[in-house]
C-alpha cells in the first residue's frame, strides 16, 4: 500500500476532472445560485414569518386550493395536449409535405411566438366577446366566451408557435436515410408516417407537451382576462401577491403548484431517456429534397392542409386586430379611426422600449449559450447530481413569473448579493426565466446528435473545452437560433416579475403597455404592442439569417475538407 | 471556418458579459445621478402631466413607476429595509394603512396637512389623503335599452332580479374600491341589513372579477350593463363619447381617499418632504384637480367640472380607519357567506 502515492493520483485525477469539468461546474453553479437560491429563500420566507416557524400559508391550502390546482392541472393538460396535435400537424405540413406558403407559415409561427401581454388576449375579446365585431356585429350571435374554453383556445394558440418549432426541429433533423432505407423496404406513406417519422420526433414533442404544460400551469395573465368566473390556482397565487399582499399564502400556493409539474418532469425525463435514435448525419438538413417529401392519402392531405391554414388565418386576425387597434377605435362595438393614440407615445416609452430590447438581446444570447451548455452537461455529461440540477433548471417556468420576481427580491436585498435596484436583476431574471426553454431546445437537438462524433474528437485527445466550442456548439446551432428567438420574444414579452424588480424611471415597454391598458388606453397598449412585435422580428430574423449564413459556410466547408 | 464560428461563439459569449456588466455599470452611475431625482411610485390618471407641473414649481425632477398599491406594498414587504422609492403617489388607502402598520413608511405631517379634515389621513402621520374617490355605477345605455332595463340610480334597485347576470362587481379581496363600498354600507345600514343586501345583490353578479378594472371596461364595451365602479374624473372620461351614464346613488355615495406617503428611509428625503408640501397645497391641489379630476380634501379647492353635480351631501358619513381595523373580520365574513 503506498498511501501518498494513491492520495497524489487520486488528487490530481480529481483537479483535473474538476479542470476538464470547470465550464460546467460554473454553469450548475449559476443556475444553484440564480434559481434554486432565489425559490429557498422564498419557501423560507413562507414558513418563518414574522421571526416566527410556523406552517400557517400551508395549512390554509384548504379544500378550495385543490379544486383551483385541479382547475389549472385541466386547463394544462387539454391546452398543451391540443396543442402539440396541431403543432404536429403544421410541423407535417411544413417538413414532409409539398405544399405551399411555407415561407410564409415560417415567418407566422416565429411572429405569433411574439404575443405582447394582454393586447392578445383583449383582441380576442374585442372579436369574440359578447360584443365582439365578429360573433355580435358580424353574426350577430350573443354568446360568452369567457371561462374554461376560452383560457384553453387562448392558451393552446399561444403553445402552437412553439410547440411547431421544437417538433419542426425534431422532424427536420431525422436522417433522411432511414426514410430512404425504410421505403426501399416496401414501407408505404403512411406507415413510414405512423412508425419512422413521429417515432423518431416523439421527444420534440415531449419537449413541447412539456414547455406547455408548465408554461400553461403558472400563466395567470390569459385566466385573469378571459377566466370569467372560472380560477385557476396560478390567478390566485398572483392575487394574494399584487391584491392582498400575502406573499407566505403566495409562495404556498405557488409550491402546490410544483406538484403536477414535477410529475411531469418525471415523466419526461424517463421518456426522453429511452428509444434514442441517433442520425449519423453530422449537420442537419435544413433543405428538403423533393423526394424526401411524404405522399400521403388525400384525405389526410386535406386535413393537414385545413388545420394549417386554420391556424395561420387565426394568427393573422389576431395580429391585423392588433395592428388596426393603434389607429381603430373599437370602443363598445363602434369602430372609428383615429391618430389620437400616437400623441400619447412619449420619450418615457420610447426609452422604456429601448431599455425592452437592450434586456432580450442579453438574455437572448447569455441564456442560450447557458441553457445549451446546460443541455449538454446534463445530457451528455456524467456529473452527479445532474438530474437534480435539470429539475431546478425548469423551475422558473412551473412558479408564476410574479413569485419568481418576488423570490428575486428576496434572495438578492442583502450584501454580499445585493442587487435589487440595478438592471443586473432585471436582466439576470429575464435570463434565469427562460433557460427551460433552451436547456430543452438543446437537449431536443442533443438527443438527435450521435455521441459516438463526440466520442471520436475525445479519442483524438480534445478537451472538454474544445469539444463544446469545436464540436457540440457548431452542431448546435439550430438549437441556439431556436432558443435566441425564443428567448428574446419571450423577455420582450414579460411583465410577471419585471414589475418587482424595475426602478422608477428604468421600466419596460411592457410595464408602460401594461398601465396603458390598466388605464382603458387599449390604442396606445396596441401601439406599444406593435412595436415590440416589429422589433422583435427584425431582432429575430436577423439573428437567426446571421447565425444560418455562418453554419451553412461552416458546413460546406466540412465537406469540402 | 471552424475557427470562424468558433470565434463567433466566443464573441457572443464575451458580448453577453460585457452587455451584462455594462448593464451594472451604467445602472450605478445612474444611481449616482438619481440623488436629485425624486423616485415614485404611482397608481393614478395622468401621472406624467402632474410630476410636469410640479417639476415647473419647484424644479426638482421626477422618476416613477406605474405600479398597483397591491404590488407596491408586496414589494416593499419583501424588500423590507431597502425603500422601493421616495415616495408612494396614490392608490387604494388600504395598502398605505398596511404599510404604516408594518413599519415601511415615514411620518411625515405636512404644514399644509392642517387644511385637510382628519377624516383624510393618518393621526400619526404615516400617510395624508390627497383626494377623494367616489364610487357608483357605470351603466352602459344600449344595453338598458336593448334587454328593456330600468336605469338603476340606488344601491337598492340593484337587487331586482331583473337585473340578473347585468351587474359586475370586483373581488373586494383585491380591490379597495369593493371593500370600501361593502365596509361603508355595513356602517351606515348596520351588519344585518347590509349582509342581506349583499346577499340578495350577489344573485345578480355572474362573477366577481379579480382586476378592479374589468367592470367598468366590461360596461363601457357593453359586456354587461351595469358595473360598481370608482367614478372618479378619470372614469367618466373614459366612457366619453360613448352611450354611457355614471351614476351616483342617490342612497349614499362610498368613498375612500388616494394617500401620499414617503417610503422610510427614502434616499431624497427633502424633495419627497417637498414633495408632499406640493402636493397638499393650494396649487398643488389645482393641479391634480385638473389633471385627475376627483372631489379635493380641501375645501379651499373647487370642485372640478365633470364632478359639479355630485351631491356632496349624500357623501357617506363613513369612518375609514374602522373600516380599516375590520378589514380581516368582513373579509372573512363576505369569503365565507358569498365568494364563489
Amino acid at each position: 500500500m503506498n498511501k501518498s502515492l494513491a492520495r497524489v493520483s487520486n488528487s490530481d485525477t480529481l483537479l483535473s476532472k474538476i479542470k476538464d469539468n470547470l465550464i460546467f461546474i460554473i454553469i450548475y453553479a449559476l443556475i444553484l445560485l440564480f434559481i434554486l437560491w432565489p425559490i429557498i429563500a422564498v419557501v423560507f420566507n413562507s414558513i418563518y414569518v414574522d421571526g416566527k416557524f410556523t406552517l400557517d400559508a400551508y395549512s390554509d391550502l384548504t379544500f378550495k386550493s385543490t379544486k383551483l390546482l385541479y382547475n389549472s392541472f385541466i386547463v394544462a393538460f387539454s391546452s398543451a395536449t391540443i396543442a402539440v396535435v396541431i403543432s404536429t400537424i403544421i410541423a407535417i405540413y411544413v417538413t414532409l409535405t409539398k405544399g405551399h406558403l411555407k415561407k410564409f407559415i415560417m415567418v407566422i409561427l416565429l411572429v405569433s411566438m411574439i404575443s405582447p401581454p394582454y393586447v392578445d388576449s383583449l383582441s380576442f375579446i374585442i372579436l369574440f366577446g359578447k360584443r365582439g365585431l365578429i360573433t355580435h356585429k358580424l353574426l350577430g350571435l350573443n354568446i360568452n366566451p369567457y371561462g374554461f374554453m376560452g383560457i384553453v383556445i387562448m392558451e393552446t394558440l399561444a403553445h402552437i408557435p412553439r410547440a411547431t418549432l421544437f417538433t419542426i426541429m425534431a422532424m427536420e433533423s431525422i436522417d433522411k436515410n432511414i426514410i430512404h432505407a425504410s421505403r426501399d423496404l416496401g414501407s408505404d406513406e403512411l406507415s413510414l408516417l405512423r412508425s419512422i417519422i413521429l417515432p423518431m420526433s416523439k421527444h420534440g414533442m415531449l419537449s413541447a407537451f412539456f414547455i406547455s404544460f408548465v408554461t400553461s400551469l403558472s400563466d395567470f395573465g390569459t385566466p385573469i382576462v378571459i377566466g370569467g368566473g372560472f380560477n385557476v390556482l396560478a390567478t390566485e397565487a398572483y392575487v394574494n401577491i399584487t391584491g392582498v399582499s400575502n406573499i407566505p399564502l403566495a409562495s404556498a400556493m405557488s409550491i402546490y403548484l410544483l406538484i403536477p409539474s414535477l410529475v411531469f418532469f418525471l415523466i419526461y425525463r424517463k421518456q426522453m431517456a429511452k428509444d434514442q435514435v441517433f442520425s449519423y448525419q453530422a449537420t442537419n438538413l435544413l433543405e428538403q429534397e423533393e423526394e424526401d417529401y411524404l405522399n400521403l392519402p388525400n384525405g389526410i392531405k386535406y386535413v393537414i392542409k385545413l388545420v394549417t391554414y386554420f391556424f395561420m388565418l387565426v394568427v393573422v386576425v389576431k395580429y391585423l386586430t392588433i395592428f388596426s387597434g393603434s389607429f381603430i377605435s373599437f370602443n363598445g362595438g363602434n369602430v372609428s379611426f383615429t391618430l389620437k393614440y400616437f400623441d400619447k407615445i412619449d420619450s418615457a416609452k420610447l426609452s422604456s422600449f429601448k431599455r425592452s430590447i437592450q434586456y432580450s438581446f442579453v438574455s437572448g444570447i447569455a441564456g442560450s449559450v447557458i441553457g445549451i451548455l446546460l443541455a449538454y452537461g446534463i445530457n451528455r455529461n456524467k456529473i452527479p447530481g445532474k438530474n437534480f440540477i435539470d429539475f431546478v433548471a425548469t423551475l422558473p417556468y412551473m412558479m408564476p413569473g410574479t413569485l419568481f420576481g418576488i423570490a428575486y427580491i428576496l434572495a438578492f436585498k442583502n450584501p454580499p448579493l445585493l442587487l435589487i435596484g440595478t438592471s443586473a436583476i432585471v436582466i439576470l431574471n429575464c435570463i434565469f426565466k427562460q433557460i427551460p426553454i433552451s436547456s430543452k431546445a438543446g437537449a431536443q437537438a442533443l438527443s438527435k446528435i450521435n455521441p459516438e462524433i463526440e466520442n471520436a474528437a475525445k479519442d483524438c485527445g480534445a478537451s472538454n473545452f474544445h469539444l463544446l466550442k469545436d464540436i457540440v456548439l457548431p452542431l448546435l446551432t439550430p438549437a441556439f437560433i431556436t432558443s435566441f428567438i425564443n428567448i428574446f420574444s419571450s423577455t420582450m414579452v414579460t411583465i410577471g416579475a419585471l414589475i418587482f424588480l424595475v426602478s422608477p424611471g428604468k421600466d419596460v415597454a411592457t410595464v408602460q403597455l401594461f398601465s396603458a391598458i390598466k388605464e382603458g388606453n387599449l390604442g396606445v397598449g396596441c401601439i406599444l404592442a406593435n412595436m415590440i412585435i416589429l422589433t422583435t422580428i427584425i431582432v429575430n430574423l436577423s439573428m437567426s439569417a446571421l447565425l444560418k449564413g455562418k453554419f451553412r459556410r461552416g458546413e460546406a466547408d466540412v465537406y469540402r475538407d | 471556418m471552424k475557427k470562424f464560428i468558433s470565434m463567433l461563439v466566443a464573441s457572443l459569449m464575451l458580448l453577453s458579459l460585457a452587455s451584462c456588466s455594462n448593464g451594472t455599470n451604467s445602472s450605478s452611475i445612474d444611481n449616482a445621478n438619481q440623488k436629485k431625482t425624486l423616485k415614485i411610485v404611482a397608481a393614478i390618471g395622468n401621472k406624467e402631466d402632474i410630476f410636469k407641473q410640479f417639476q415647473n414649481d419647484t424644479g426638482i425632477e421626477v422618476e416613477f413607476l406605474d405600479i398597483s398599491s397591491g404590488e407596491v406594498l408586496s414589494r416593499a414587504l419583501a424588500q423590507k429595509g431597502t425603500p422601493v422609492a421616495d415616495v408612494w403617489f396614490g392608490g387604494g388607502a388600504d395598502g398605505f394603512m398596511a404599510a404604516a402598520k408594518e413599519d415601511l413608511l415615514e411620518s411625515y405631517v405636512s404644514e399644509e396637512a392642517k387644511n385637510i379634515s382628519d377624516k383624510y389621513k393618518d393621526k400619526d402621520g404615516y400617510w395624508t389623503g390627497m383626494s377623494i374617490v367616489t364610487t357608483g355605477f357605470v351603466v352602459n345605455n344600449d344595453v338598458i335599452e336593448e334587454k328593456n332595463l330600468p336605469m338603476p340610480t340606488k344601491w337598492t334597485d340593484l337587487t331586482n332580479p331583473i337585473y340578473k347576470d347585468e351587474i359586475l362587481m370586483p373581488n373586494p379581496n383585491i380591490s379597495g374600491t369593493s371593500y370600501c363600498i361593502i365596509s361603508s354600507l355595513i356602517q351606515e345600514w348596520g351588519e344585518e341589513k347590509a349582509w342581506e343586501y349583499l346577499e340578495e345583490l350577489d344573485k345578480n353578479i355572474p362573477y366577481y372579477p379579480q382586476r378592479g378594472g374589468e367592470p367598468p371596461q366590461k360596461a363601457l364595451a357593453g359586456e354587461v350593463a351595469i358595473a360598481i365602479s370608482p367614478l372618479d374624473g378619470e372614469q367618466i372620461a373614459k366612457g366619453e363619447g360613448l352611450n354611457v351614464t355614471n351614476v351616483f346613488p342617490e342612497d349614499g355615495i362610498p368613498w375612500t381617499v388616494a394617500p401620499v406617503a414617503i417610503f422610510k428611509g427614502a434616499e431624497n428625503m427633502d424633495a419627497a418632504k417637498q414633495f408632499v408640501d406640493w402636493v397638499l397645497s393650494k396649487s398643488g391641489q389645482e393641479t391634480i384637480a385638473k389633471f385627475c379630476p376627483r372631489i379635493p380634501v380641501r375645501e379651499d379647492i373647487e370642485i372640478p367640472e365633470v364632478l359639479k353635480d355630485v351631491d356632496l351631501n349624500k357623501l357617506l358619513d363613513v369612518d375609514m380607519f374602522k373600516a380599516g381595523e375590520d378589514r380581516d373580520n368582513i373579509l372573512g365574513i363576505w369569503n365565507e357567506k358569498i365568494a364563489k
